[in-house]
């Protein structure tokens, strides 16, 4: 289980209608990284999958390889950051290095929630190498269902 | 070494798309390493199959994300979800028999010893 860090928020802003990226720190560090999915350069890392139910929002990334131990997910306001760093794989003993694909080095990642969240409430899993974060959504903005009475 | 991608594979009588892994491959003189990125693969789920020469990496990728009935609102998708496929060409002769592999947090390391022809072909010189 990761530990998330919580961090109490004062800031109010209007939720966008979109899911924003902040992405504030990404500077070439996984150069000429490609990822499988891709054709060109990557240029935010780690990609994420994300949905949202009625219960609460979830964020999933592919960090294979990462230790649950460097990785920092934190919660401030309607902003979700995950920061991590994976080392270079080491070559054995008296081997030479054929091929080096796989990204190494550190990242950070802030993405804008677009639902109020329960920072109190967030938790996340790592099942192999796939991060998931769930962030339920505060009750007042769950959706309600009105019923009509008959006349 | 040589890589080749697949990109599609056939299965259930549609082409379904696949993802090739990005690796680290290390050579010294007794065997090959290779270390592949294959994220939400369990150990269980992965192929390996040699025939001669030629390594083939194969990784099923269980479906995960929001399921039809949960009545979820995309927000992001930033990465499709499959299969991992991928093949290895060796140059050196190898010794298929004693290759081994592990598993762990969705990162593969295959290693692969050559054969002993293969190690004696090469006279280290101090």
């Amino acid at each position: 289980m990761l530990t998330v860090r919580t961090t109490p928020t004062v800031a109010c802003r209007p939720a966008p209608s979109v899911f924003a990226d902040l992405d504030r720190v990404f500077s070439g560090m996984f150069p000429g990284a490609l990822a499988p999915w891709t054709t060109g350069t990557q240029s935010v890392f780690p990609a994420v999958n994300a949905w949202q139910d009625e219960k609460a929002l979830y964020v999933e990334a592919e960090l294979p390889g990462f230790k649950p131990a460097d990785l920092d997910i934190s919660v401030e306001g309607d902003e979700l950051t995950i920061k991590g760093k994976r080392e270079a794989s080491v070559a054995p003993a008296g081997a030479a290095v054929v091929r080096r694909e796989r990204w190494a080095g550190q990242f950070e990642r802030t993405l804008r929630l677009p639902a109020p969240v329960d920072s109190d409430a967030v938790s996340a899993s790592f099942n192999s190498g796939v991060l998931t974060i769930t962030l339920p959504r505060r009750p007042e903005t769950m959706p309600r269902k009105i019923r009509v009475n008959p006349a | 070494m040589d890589t080749q991608a697949n990109t599609h594979t056939e299965r259930t009588g549609k082409r379904v798309s696949t993802f090739r892994p990005g690796v680290d491959v290390f050579e010294s003189a007794e065997a090959f390493t290779i270390i592949a990125d294959i994220p939400g693969v369990k150990p269980e789920q992965v192929e390996l199959d040699f025939e001669q020469n030629v390594l083939n990496l194969s990784a099923r990728v269980a479906p995960r994300g929001p399921s039809h009935e949960d009545r979820a609102v995309r927000l992001a998708a930033e990465y499709p979800v499959g299969d991992f496929e991928r093949t290895f060409r060796f140059d050196d002769s190898i010794d298929t028999q004693n290759a081994s592999a592990t598993c762990v947090d969705g990162v593969l390391t295959v290693t692969v010893p050559k054969s002993e022809s293969a190690r004696r072909r090469r006279i280290p010189v101090a």
